[in-house]
């Protein structure tokens, strides 16, 4: 258990009872209704305000929620991944507005990349992922929505910050007659160049460590948000939605390795439009819809200054296109969802120093999913069973001349399925009980089949990762007190990873295995209506269960066994004081647990925010510190984060929102 | 005058009663290492022989080094935390642990002292050092990124000189030195010559030069047969020569191992190509008559092989599963240590030189996977 938790934690939930009898309170707790997809999973909805001093970037965003895990490499905006319940950040799959975009190369997705400003909500899915989304992954689904329009309204945003982090965005919506679009513009800059230490290579000689900034850290980022519906008849409304972001920034390098021009740029582009066609009968509705995702990356180091070995210029570009039906029907008391699309993906890379080196690898998909959730009573219980089936066809054509031959060709076909029985019990109006057991099956991506024909080897035999997952838990919704308790044990088998075979390449094998059970507790107490407080705790045991001696029952890496988050504050006549602390325990960079020497130590990390609401201007001021005591963790062995931070913005609407003129888009 | 012979003689009695003591402290010590607990040196008595395990995990992610007593194969495993990429060597009762690229960073040990750090210094972020050789109070360092082999002061390791070597890089400016060996006065050293932009794909010719470390100049400079002698040198002091493992590139079976004669300073005639060796060079050792390699073969599985220089006839003493085997190293002409990189059954094996059986039925744990071995006294 975690050390510091009884200081913070009994004192908090002593406080409850005041919640329940206080006579004052703020309905802030939204009402819970039976959802109609995945009504037994554990799933956490961010709604983001526009306080625009609170969130700095999206590891900010996500602090807080239970069973969920962010590594970063650096400072704002620096390469970010996302753990659910322990499960690694490849096996997480992410979508922005149902498109998932995790890169088809290799699967890890970099979330710093996304546009966190125009994010209206993210919903988290620790487990079994809706059939709207897709084929469920064996580390769950986050599902980032971005703004829509809610009424004519326009806004504007500015914030400033530590290590010159500016960013402003525009905002204009309007809906009329049941249609209605919102238009998003943001950039954001970064210097990056915090103070840390460099060790020089030297960890156990303090003599010649020096301090300095972070250098090649900087990072710009530009956003545009559209989207758009519109109910074209009765039973007929359309929605699309266009997101193309472009991310540009040096890459600084470890401590004691720093670069001065390596650089990598980012272009993806997400198209999607939808087509509800509403019969409201036993056919209740079918989406009919198509995707584009584009991806466009280019990481220089032409100077060899990140490999000192080669210096190389990697451009690598994909497109996705998707196809897909999802008719849901409801009789008896059946409500059945099912999903069928076709995917096609080509993923090109070449180095144009190596000119010799160039891969083209392309993959299609066919999925079929369904879900069926069964009133078993009335209003009581649900029985939830899920089905998912995916073909996979993949080809790759190498041209080196390295390690594959030129242009040889690889091809597999493969086919990998998913189900879940899960059931949610209404005990009561506010108390709810959950529980789901899902078998599941992470399909290899392009990267760890058939490697880069240069130093990875393909291994176009390598299985699905396979998970089994179970969890349990109750949910508690009432006006003064949100309660949230889970339970996870989660057993996963043929995890890859990759094996030296040779005196320069590696290869993926199916060699390792996992056991993470956990717990999570979520409780929002509503004291008072001023009062603001929040608590959210996560255990979880993530241990190494491959037959490989060095790593068997050790912690698996950048994985914490403790993780503590608290938020309390007062909101008085527009004017805001929050103040959060969380707290991460020990964990290990690698595998056998022996690094860094000791362990990297456990942090606490508090936060301040001061916000003021001026009603007469719809304005909103904030100031925000980060990180006060200054804590100088590490969450990658080599990649310092920030220390303490500051940041000043302002939020202005416009034409505030008179009423509430929602065009449906979801 | 009785008084103070007596005195005298009850102090000696005292004085060795007193050493005593401490031999019973390091005796106590040694046999504590097969506990784990500290190591410590003798003070009077026979050094016994250790061997000092540089490990690796099986994802190279991190690494450490283990210590093993010779006489009863105990281990004090994992002793401690050094970078994923490193070699060592012992000189002087010292060990120098070479943390290569990422760390580049040289750090020098005191078994004497259960392995207290002695000194840990830099030699130049992103360098990649390689190998070093002692000589007398000059410590050499070779460098794959840089075309100067530096020479540091043994007695506070501040730089002192350096040999410029950039007349052999190829080109992509580099010259890649890599392994440094002492005899007799004096210092060998293999250059590469690797191009850097072609995945470190071998160039035209590489290079065996001489160096004289008292002045730290290049007296010979022999071109090799084949290319790449990255498998490394292995020494025959009885009969003088010195025996290069030249792997030329990777699948290739282009390359050899070529005969080095100290005393009249020229490659033999003899070889022995890697075609009869059945693939690419890895690692050498050599006792008796008998030159000991590592094969990885056309599937990439490798393979310790003997080759008896007076019969010419080859011999496989060891298959391993796939790409297992990592650093060989020869004890007292007698034994040959094996590092067994196994993923199921790690660990260290050792074979006799004179009928190349093994002697160990299961492999010596040495906490994480070995990489390579020395052997020192203590």
């Amino acid at each position: 258990m975690v050390r510091i938790f009884q200081p913070f934690i009994f004192p908090f939930i002593l406080l409850i009872p005041l919640a329940v009898f206080s006579s004052e309170y703020e309905t802030e707790v939204r009402t819970y209704k039976v959802l109609t997809e995945n009504p037994s999973g554990f799933v956490e909805v961010l709604h983001l305000n526009d306080d625009p001093s609170k969130y700095v970037d999206i590891s900010d965003i996500l602090a807080g929620t239970t069973g969920v895990q962010m590594n970063r490499s650096g400072g704002v905006d620096s390469f970010s991944t996302v753990m659910i319940r322990g499960a690694s950040s490849n096996s997480v799959d992410i979508y922005v507005n149902g498109v998932r975009i995790n890169p088809l190369y290799m699967s890890s997705c970099n979330l710093s990349l996304l546009p966190d400003e125009l994010f209206e909500r993210i919903e988290i899915y620790k487990g079994f992922t809706p059939v709207r989304l897709g084929f469920s992954n064996t580390g769950g689904a986050v599902n980032i929505v971005t703004r829509k329009g809610r009424g004519e309204y326009y806004g504007l945003k500015f914030s400033y910050g530590s290590f010159n982090t500016a960013e402003s965005g525009f905002f204009m919506s309007d809906s009329k007659n049941e249609s209605g679009y919102l238009l998003s513009l943001y950039i954001r800059h970064t210097d990056g160049d915090y103070e840390f230490v460099n060790h020089n290579g030297t960890p156990d000689n303090k003599d010649d460590d020096v301090i300095k900034n972070r250098q090649n850290n900087y990072r710009n980022e530009y956003a545009l948000s559209l989207s758009a519906g519109s109910r074209l008849s009765k039973y007929l409304r359309v929605n699309i939605s266009l997101i193309p972001y472009y991310s540009s920034g040096g890459v600084a390098g470890p401590e004691n390795l720093e670069t001065k021009d390596a650089f990598y740029n980012s272009l993806t582009n997400i198209f999607s439009l939808e087509n509800h066609i509403q019969l409201r009968s036993i056919l209740n509705e079918i989406v009919i819809g198509y995707s584009n995702l584009y991806l466009r990356t280019e990481m220089n180091d032409e100077l060899g200054e990140l490999n000192m070995l080669f210096a190389d210029v990697t451009d690598t570009s994909g497109i996705k296109n998707t196809f897909y039906l999802s008719p849901d029907f409801h009789f008896f008391r059946n409500n059945i969802v099912l999903k069928l699309s076709y995917s096609d993906e080509e993923t090109l890379r070449t180095s144009r120093i190596k000119k010799s080196e160039k891969y083209t690898g392309r993959r299609k998909e066919y999925l079929f999913v369904a879900e069926d959730n069964i009133e078993v009573i009335k209003d009581r219980l649900y029985i939830i069973p899920s089905f998912g089936l995916k073909g996979i066809n993949d080809d790759v054509v190498y041209s080196s001349g390295y390690l594959m031959k030129e242009n040889e060709r690889v091809k597999s076909d493969d086919h990998i399925r998913n189900y879940r029985f899960g059931l949610m019990f209404r005990i009561s109006d506010e108390l709810l009980f959950k529980s789901n057991y899902s078998d599941f099956s992470r399909y290899p991506d392009m990267y760890e089949l058939f490697g880069d024909g240069v130093y990875i080897f393909p291994n176009p035999k390598l299985k699905p990762e396979r998970g089994e997952l179970f969890d349990a838990g109750f949910e508690f919704f009432h006006e003064r007190l949100v309660l949230k308790f889970a339970v996870f044990n989660n057993k996963y088998d043929d995890l890859i990873n990759f094996w030296q075979n040779s005196q320069k390449t590696i290869k993926s094998e199916n060699i390792a295995k996992a056991g993470i059970y956990g717990t999570e507790i979520y409780i929002r107490p509503v004291f008072h209506r001023h009062i603001v407080s929040e608590m959210s705790y996560t255990h979880q045991e993530p241990i190494n269960k491959s037959d490989i001696p060095s790593f068997r029952n050790k912690i698996l890496p950048f994985r914490y066994t403790d993780n503590l988050y608290l938020k309390c504050g007062l909101s008085v006549y527009g004017l805001k004081l929050i103040y959060e602390y969380s707290y991460s325990s020990q964990n290990y960079f690698d595998a056998a647990n022996f690094l860094p020497k000791g362990g990297m130590p456990e942090r606490s990390i508090h936060n301040l925010n001061l916000s003021y609401y001026y009603r007469a201007w719809d304005l909103t001021f904030g100031f925000y510190i980060k990180n006060i005591t200054d804590v100088r963790p590490m969450d990658i062995a080599g990649y310092p984060l920030p220390g303490r931070m500051f940041f000043v913005g302002m939020y202005k609407t416009f034409k505030p929102l008179e009423k509430e003129e929602k065009y449906e888009t979801d | 005058m009785k008084r103070i012979s007596i005195f005298l003689l009850g102090l000696v009695l005292l004085v060795f009663a007193c050493s005593d003591e401490q031999e019973n402290s390091s005796r106590d010590a040694l046999d504590d290492a097969s506990s784990g607990d500290a190591i410590s040196g003798d003070t009077g008595q026979q050094k016994e022989d250790y061997a000092f395990i540089v490990n690796a995990a099986p994802d190279y992610k991190s690494a450490t080094y283990s210590v093993m007593k010779i006489s009863d194969r105990s281990v004090s495993k994992d002793k401690d935390v050094i970078f994923t990429d490193a070699v060592a060597k012992s000189y002087n009762d010292l060990i120098y642990v070479v943390n290569r690229l990422g760390a580049d960073n040289i750090t020098v040990l005191d078994p004497k002292k259960d392995f207290a750090l002695v000194r840990q210094f830099s030699v130049g972020a992103g360098t990649n050092p390689q190998d070093v050789a002692v000589y007398k109070d000059k410590l050499f360092v070779s460098k794959q990124l840089s075309n100067t082999i530096e020479i540091y002061s043994t007695s506070d390791y501040s730089k002192t000189g350096g040999i410029d070597i950039s007349k052999y890089a190829d080109a992509d400016g580099n010259a890649e030195p890599q392994d440094l060996l002492i005899y007799k006065d004096k210092l060998y050293l293999t250059v590469l010559r690797l191009d850097k932009n072609n995945f470190y794909a071998p160039t035209d010719k590489s290079y065996l030069l001489v160096i004289d470390p008292a002045s730290s100049k290049i007296e010979k400079e022999i071109e090799l047969g084949a290319t790449n002698p990255f498998a490394g040198l292995a020494l025959d002091a009885e009969n003088e020569r010195i025996f290069i493992a030249e792997t030329g590139s990777y699948g290739a079976n282009d390359g050899r191992i070529e005969f080095y004669s100290i005393s009249s300073g020229f490659i033999t005639q003899q070889i022995i190509p890697e075609s009869e060796w059945g693939g690419d060079l890895n690692r050498i050792a050599y006792a008796k008559n008998r030159i000991f390699t590592v094969i990885s073969d056309a599937n990439f599985n490798t393979v310790l092989k003997s080759y008896d220089l007076v019969s010419s006839k080859m011999q496989t003493v060891y298959q391993a599963n796939g790409f297992s085997i990592a650093g060989i190293s020869v004890f007292d002409n007698s034994e040959l240590y094996l590092c067994d990189r196994d993923s199921k059954k790690p660990g260290l094996r050792i074979f006799s030189v004179d009928d190349l059986g093994q002697k160990t039925t299961d492999p010596i744990d040495t906490g994480l996977p070995p990489v390579s071995l020395i052997f020192f006294k203590m």
